[in-house]
């Protein structure tokens, strides 16, 4: 048999080149349909990093980012929340050197304390051409230590060097409970120059701070002396855009009644507490609504494809069959029983869809963007439905009485 | 002489949705090896029925056909076809995809007989029907009618069964090679002791067998014996 199967390709060049060719371009169909799908993903994926959110921290009715308080219990919820990334806290400060009265402020209370945690936080100017201390680097920010980084003029004018330690009084503020700001004072404390800020063109420099502190050492100042620390700016990233809601979950656990989302109706009393939470998603949102309904869309076909693969196999194998059912009947007058009849045109089926998927699958390496695993099991499901199709219509031919069809009668 | 076939009280009925036709009603009859018979009867009188049943690929629906004393009923009938009973019709049926001697080796390649061995056999099978060897190599489409029809008869015996069923095999000829192929089916039967059963309207092969049934609405009768 294997001999005649091989003798029928040979010889039925026409009716073997058709088999093949319908595979070959099923097979690179089906591997463009799936690419386009696996696009749509990666664009969906790649969506989620190359569109980040940025959520910033407001006052209720949404009016201020800068200048309002946000509690401790805020903060620290962002700290431990594992949809957060690169969040930015900062908090403004004054400052004057070393010990003097309080009725003295003027004189003294001239120092612009900007407390960060990063050194590119948003509330800094750009590029202020920090330059530090053998040792130390742009992570003193993360830290708590009793360290600063101060504008090169000022150092020059106070006589300090980097490494240098001097005394460093510090006011924080606060909203009192009918919104008013306030200005509280804090015990003298030791810092150490760690780095010193360019500030050599004035034109550029005007916005320096005179003085950067870490971020966690302002907070344990103001906590040590048992009073409410409060951020004045916060803003983070939402790490997994495509898990949105549960980032907004989680929000919604943080500080005393959740973060919640801008509410701005007539009813929002204006207050200065960072309670609110601004979230730009909507760009993102749009972009991933798209993609996600292109790809609902497109999977939503994926029955009606493989059908279509199914009744393809049966359509072909059935009319080529059909020209083929004297050939079958002579099979069985000759001695071949059904079942080895049908697997014999099976066989010859299986040869020419497995060449079709081959060159199918060659073809879609060059055409397509897939990845040869994923062509392969696009084409060996090409393979598969085909056949089944195949089986189904050559079964059929089983059922033909042989001796109807080559009689004279 | 011994019973090759015997056919007993046989009845065939075809089974559709809506109907059922009694194609054969009781035939009775027997073959026997070193003869020719001759089937007759005009279009639709069961005559192909017959020898479909005869050839295995059906059985009757009441009574026994029996090939040397076994009912047909219990026999593996694929394996009788492919090694004892052999068909050759009017339209010859070769492969065409086959050369004329591929197509003589077809039954021995499903006997798994080596390859070699097949095609000497196939060649002896050949100048038996005196074919010429410059046709060996050709298609089935560029030989004759008569030629084609020598071909089948070598397929027919190269599976070395005893039984020649043959559906008006002279229909598609010239009445030269129709008396070519009724000596050939004479000559299997009288010196190579086959039992050769032919479906026919043709008065000249009715003529040169050596027993005639009749068949008039699915019932057989003894014509000539």
């Amino acid at each position: 048999m294997y001999y005649y199967i091989q003798k029928s390709i040979q010889r039925q060049k026409s009716r073997s080149i058709l088999v093949i060719l319908v595979n070959c371009v099923l097979a690179v169909l089906l591997n463009l349909y799936f690419g386009l799908i696996g696009s749509y993903q990666v664009q969906l994926h790649d969506l989620a990093a190359n569109t980040p959110i940025k959520c910033t921290i407001t006052n209720p009715d949404g009016t201020r980012e800068l200048g309002i308080a946000v509690s401790s219990d805020i903060l620290r919820g962002l700290q431990a929340a594992e949809q957060v990334r690169d969040l930015d806290c900062s908090v403004q400060m004054k400052a004057g050197y070393g010990e003097f009265a309080i009725e003295d402020w003027k004189e003294h209370l001239n120092l612009v304390v900007s407390a960060v945690n990063k050194s590119d936080s948003s509330v800094l100017p750009e590029d202020m051409g920090i330059q530090y201390l053998d040792g130390w680097d742009e992570t003193v920010f993360t830290g708590s230590e009793r360290v600063c980084v101060m504008r090169k003029t000022e150092m020059d004018k106070q006589g300090y060097v980097c490494g240098e330690e001097f005394l460093l009084t510090v006011y924080y503020f606060y909203y009192n409970e009918k919104d008013e700001l306030w200005c509280g004072e804090l015990p003298p404390v030791t810092v150490k120059v760690v780095g010193q800020i360019d500030d050599s063109d004035p034109a550029a420099s005007y916005e320096y701070p005179d003085v950067l502190l870490p971020f966690r050492t302002a907070w344990d100042l103001v906590e040590e002396n048992q009073v409410d620390f409060t951020a004045d700016a916060v803003s983070f990233y939402v790490k997994d855009p495509l898990a949105l809601n549960e980032f907004k979950e989680e929000m919604g656990q943080i500080g005393e009644l959740g973060l919640m989302e801008i509410y701005k109706g007539d009813n929002v009393r204006f207050s200065y507490k960072g309670t609110a939470l601004y979230v730009q998603d909507g760009t993102f949102i749009t972009m991933a609504d798209r993609l996600n309904t292109a790809i609902r869309i497109l999977t939503a076909f994926l029955l009606p494809m493989g059908i279509l693969v199914f009744i393809v196999g049966y359509v072909i194998s059935h009319l080529l069959a059909n020209g083929r059912v004297k050939e079958f009947a002579l099979f069985r007058s000759l001695g071949v029983g059904a079942p080895r009849a049908v697997w014999a045109f099976w066989c010859e089926q299986l040869v020419l869809v497995l060449i079709g998927n081959v060159i199918g699958c060659l073809s879609a390496l060059v055409v397509g963007s897939q990845g040869i695993r994923e062509i392969l099991t696009v084409c060996g499901a090409a393979f598969g439905g085909y056949m089944l199709g195949t089986t189904v219509a050559l079964a059929l031919l089983a059922k033909e009485k042989p001796l109807e069809l080559l009689t004279s009668e | 002489m011994k019973k090759m076939i015997e056919a007993v009280n046989v009845s065939y009925i075809y089974q559709t949705k809506y109907q059922k036709t009694k194609a054969l009603s009781e035939v009775s009859c027997s073959f026997e090896r070193g003869k020719v018979y001759a089937i007759t009867g005009k279009s639709g009188s069961g005559k192909s029925t017959f020898l479909s049943l005869l050839a295995g690929l059906d059985v009757p629906t009441e009574g026994t056909l029996n090939i040397e004393g076994e009912d047909m009923r219990k026999m593996n009938r694929d394996a009788y076809r492919l090694n004892r009973a052999s068909v050759i019709y009017q339209a010859f049926h070769l492969f065409p995809l086959l050369t004329v001697l591929e197509n003589v080796m077809f039954p021995m390649e499903l006997q798994h007989v080596p390859k070699k061995e097949a095609k000497a056999r196939a060649q002896e099978y050949l100048k038996k029907v005196d074919l010429p060897e410059a046709l060996y190599k050709k298609m089935p489409s560029m030989i004759s009618g008569g030629e084609q029809q020598r071909v089948a008869i070598a397929r027919a015996i190269a599976s070395g069964g005893e039984i020649l069923l043959a559906d008006e095999p002279t229909g598609n000829l010239d009445s030269q090679n129709e008396k070519v192929i009724v000596e050939l089916l004479c000559k299997l039967a009288h010196e190579d002791n086959y039992a050769v059963i032919v479906v026919t309207h043709n008065e000249t092969v009715a003529a040169a067998a050596d027993v005639v049934y009749g068949m008039l609405d699915g019932t057989l009768s003894v014509v000539r014996e």
